[in-house]
């Protein structure tokens, strides 16, 4: 997707300065607390057995920074990694990627490396990717070190912090780190980058088709 | 594989083409508990798109299971809905190995542009930032397919980007179909008097009633240009380009399809059709993740065996490994089913040709997404071609992907020979030899050959209760059959329900409201500190940055 630029108006008539709009997905494994961490980070809600979202696309959130209000288009897998099965389609056209994994359970920080693998492959090449490591409120059952982590992250250029959806520790900081970290201008879509295509929306129907050819 | 499926649902899909995919969104859109499963380990079936090293392995025959004998099942696969007549050719050398991973080339692209020396190691070394699709589709702008992705809202999960030209082949060379307004009164091929009579003649197309073309019932569309007196130029462009005709299209067809083009011009882009950026097997993963997003239960490389039937000869569920799995309903994508099933069709089968090109075969300013419809030459069928560069997402840049598809007449490298050899050349050697135009076709890096089957045929429901098997691709442009299929199908399995109806936009999403808004405004309000700090810390540094 474009980063989206445009000037926004508050009520009064003020400008506020540029909205930048970045689609962001969630990748890692199941039961690592992707859904928690976009459902405390947009609704500021912690459900202890959270059910998948359904019927929920992307959820939405904006956070400002400086003159840029910056708007996450924020995409669950909607439990496609269940059983392997995460479409490529997911992933294409994002600007930033949360990889996810739980610090109490060595697999999925291994499998988190398997998605940067595959991201740093896949995506857009200028791709802002964090790792995030989940369920920090549970730090007595840790399996992952802090430390081994956060040199992974070093070496391939992640942002990195652990988080907590239970208790909301990093969720807001992770976020605000990226929109720091994305490109706010016009290029950042620019070609070889992941998608500047056209979406298709229900009001963008131009002129009427036969006043464009015939008349 | 991770643990087991559940062993219960309303409905499993086996396959992961369009049609199925379509179905199965439709199916949890409504509730519906659904399985959608796969053989394979990508999805779209005989719809997908593949990196250049991994198109080469396909075979599109679903692998008969081999232990069909121990299980009391019907074996999913048959042998008439896949891909045969494959054919891989490199027209540039080996290359050299070293130095070439991926990472290189993508720290430095305009290296590998300047060095026009491809090689097949080099072409390897890009593979992944190639998209290249069995059946390439285009959209009309105002088609069925464009409005059912906007009114179910599944536009969302996609992109696409028009296609910027038409072109045909006329006197020996490619020239730009003037289609919309602007480009007719700003087209150098065709003479202002010309300019009016297309302009009439399109007119005239739109707004008739059948009434209108009465007394050419039973002639053809060519018969009916000849007689508006237009010149040969203009009869070419309408009866190829724009109804993608031959001189034995009816007049009722051509009409159509004049009106079907006229009607999808200006809403998006220059020309009335739209692309899927990454390539068309973007399309059946978009349905998939609606589904998926409405409950459904997505398995990719499944080892499925086959259907199980009940003592008395009905529909009970799947073997998948040494599971079995029950649903009441069960859709199956036509390539996957059991010869049982569908032992009456026989399909058509479309000639595909795929190659890498070194440049466009129409050099111009700006790179073009193009659409040749090359007419019928030497009794050949005519030919559609798709000409994408790197702006589509499916191949790198400095590079073009060429697709033909053609109707099936002998195997798909002598159907596409004449052509091939009228576009492209194939080795850069040759290009001084015969002199003139010649200099300037693109050279042919790479081709792929192979013949996919089409069920343009509505009618093959056997009368299976509970058992649905849909339609594989046919040769339609756009997805419109697939659509009628995948509707006709669920209206069948739910007549009493909505077909797709529009999915929720994101700030409609009510979450298990029963906590109260309060921690809401807690976090917002969090957030907006933390905003705040981290701007003042901005300031602040940079200050310190203006002092130094």
């Amino acid at each position: 997707m474009a980063n989206r630029t445009g000037t926004a108006q508050r009520p009064n008539g003020q400008t506020q300065g540029k909205i930048c709009q970045f689609k962001l997905v969630l990748l890692g494994e199941s039961a690592v607390g992707k859904s928690s961490l976009v459902l405390r980070f947009v609704k500021g809600q912690f459900h202890e057995y959270q059910e998948s979202t359904i019927g929920a696309a992307f959820l939405t959130q904006t956070v400002c920074l400086d003159d840029t209000t910056v708007k996450f288009e924020i995409w669950d897998t909607a439990g496609q990694e269940r059983y392997h099965s995460l479409a490529p389609m997911y992933y294409r056209g994002a600007q930033a990627a949360i990889v996810v994994y739980d610090i109490t359970n060595q697999d999925t920080f291994g499998r988190a490396k398997t998605w940067v693998k595959e991201l740093q492959r896949q995506a857009s090449p200028n791709i802002v990717i964090a790792l995030a490591g989940n369920k920090q409120d549970l730090a007595n059952k840790r399996m992952v070190e802090f430390e081994e982590a956060h040199a992974y992250a070093d070496e391939h250029g992640l942002l990195f912090m652990e988080t907590s959806a239970k208790t909301a520790m990093n969720v807001n900081d992770i976020f605000l780190a990226i929109a720091k970290k994305l490109p706010k201008n016009e290029q950042a879509g620019a070609p070889g980058g992941g998608g500047q295509g056209r979406r298709l929306v229900d009001g963008d129907t131009g002129p009427k088709a036969a006043g464009n050819c015939c008349k | 594989m991770e643990g087991e499926l559940p062993s219960e649902f309303d409905l499993i899909v086996i396959g992961t083409g369009l049609t199925e995919s379509i179905i199965a969104a439709a199916a949890s859109r409504i509730g519906k508990n659904v399985l959608h499963a796969d053989s394979n380990s990508y999805y779209g079936g005989l719809w997908a798109s593949f990196t250049l090293d991994s198109i080469s392995k396909i075979s599109g025959s679903t692998p008969q299971s081999e232990s069909d004998a121990t299980k009391e099942c019907l074996t999913f696969g048959n042998n008439n809905f896949s891909i045969t007549n494959i054919k891989e050719e490199w027209h540039v050398s080996e290359g050299n190995i070293e130095k070439l991973n991926e990472c290189t080339i993508e720290d430095d692209p305009q290296q590998i542009i300047e060095n026009e020396n491809w090689t097949k190691n080099k072409l390897l070394a890009l593979s992944r930032k190639f998209n290249i699709d069995l059946l390439p589709k285009l959209h009309f702008a105002r088609g069925e397919f464009v409005e059912l992705l906007i009114s179910s809202n599944i536009a969302r999960y996609s992109e696409f980007r028009s296609v910027s030209r038409v072109l045909t082949w006329l006197n020996n060379k490619l020239e730009v179909v003037p289609c919309s307004r602007s480009d007719v009164f700003s087209s150098n091929n065709v003479t202002v008097v010309e300019k009016r009579m297309l302009m009439k003649l399109l007119n005239v197309c739109l707004d008739s009633t059948d009434q209108d073309f009465a007394e050419y019932e039973n002639k053809t569309f060519h018969a009916f240009l000849k007689d508006q007196k237009l010149t040969a130029n203009l009869i070419h462009y309408i009866l190829y380009a724009i109804a993608m005709g031959t001189e034995k299209t009816s007049c009722r067809d051509g009409v159509e399809r004049i009106k079907r083009f006229l009607n999808s011009l200006g809403r998006y882009g220059k020309t009335p059709f739209l692309y899927s950026m990454y390539g068309s097997g973007e399309i059946p993963q978009a349905f998939c993740r609606l589904s998926a997003v409405f409950g459904a239960t997505y398995a990719l490389s499944q080892s499925l065996q086959g259907v199980v039937m009940d003592d008395k000869n009905n529909y009970k569920g799947i073997m998948c490994g040494n599971q079995q799995i029950n649903s009441s309903k069960i859709v199956i994508g036509l390539d996957k089913a059991p010869k049982a099933f569908v032992d009456h069709i026989k399909p058509l089968r479309l000639s595909r040709g795929i190659f890498i090109t070194d440049r466009s075969l129409l050099e111009s300013e700006k790179e073009h997404l193009s659409l040749l419809l090359f007419p019928p030459m030497n009794d050949k069928n005519p030919v559609t071609i798709l000409e994408m560069g790197s702006l589509t997402g499916t191949c790198p840049k400095g590079l073009y992907l060429v697709h033909m598809m053609t109707d099936q007449s002998n195997n798909p490298y002598d159907d596409l020979k004449y052509y091939v050899d009228t576009l492209f050349t194939k080795s850069a050697e040759n290009v001084n030899i015969e002199g003139g135009d010649v200099e300037n076709r693109p050279q042919l890096l790479w081709s792929f050959y192979f013949s996919v089957p089409v069920s343009n045929d509505f009618n093959f429901q056997k009368d299976l209760p509970n058992i649905f098997v849909c339609s594989g691709p046919d040769s339609d442009l756009d997805y419109d059959p697939s659509i009628k299929i995948a509707k006709g199908i669920f209206e069948k399995m739910y007549p009493d329900s909505e077909f797709l109806p529009r999915a929720p936009d994101p700030e409609e999403i009510v979450i298990e409201g029963d906590e109260s808004n309060e921690n809401e405004e807690i976090l917002q309000k969090d957030l907006d500190e933390k905003c705040k700090q981290q701007n003042k810390q901005n300031e602040i540094t940079e200050a310190e940055n203006n002092e130094a």
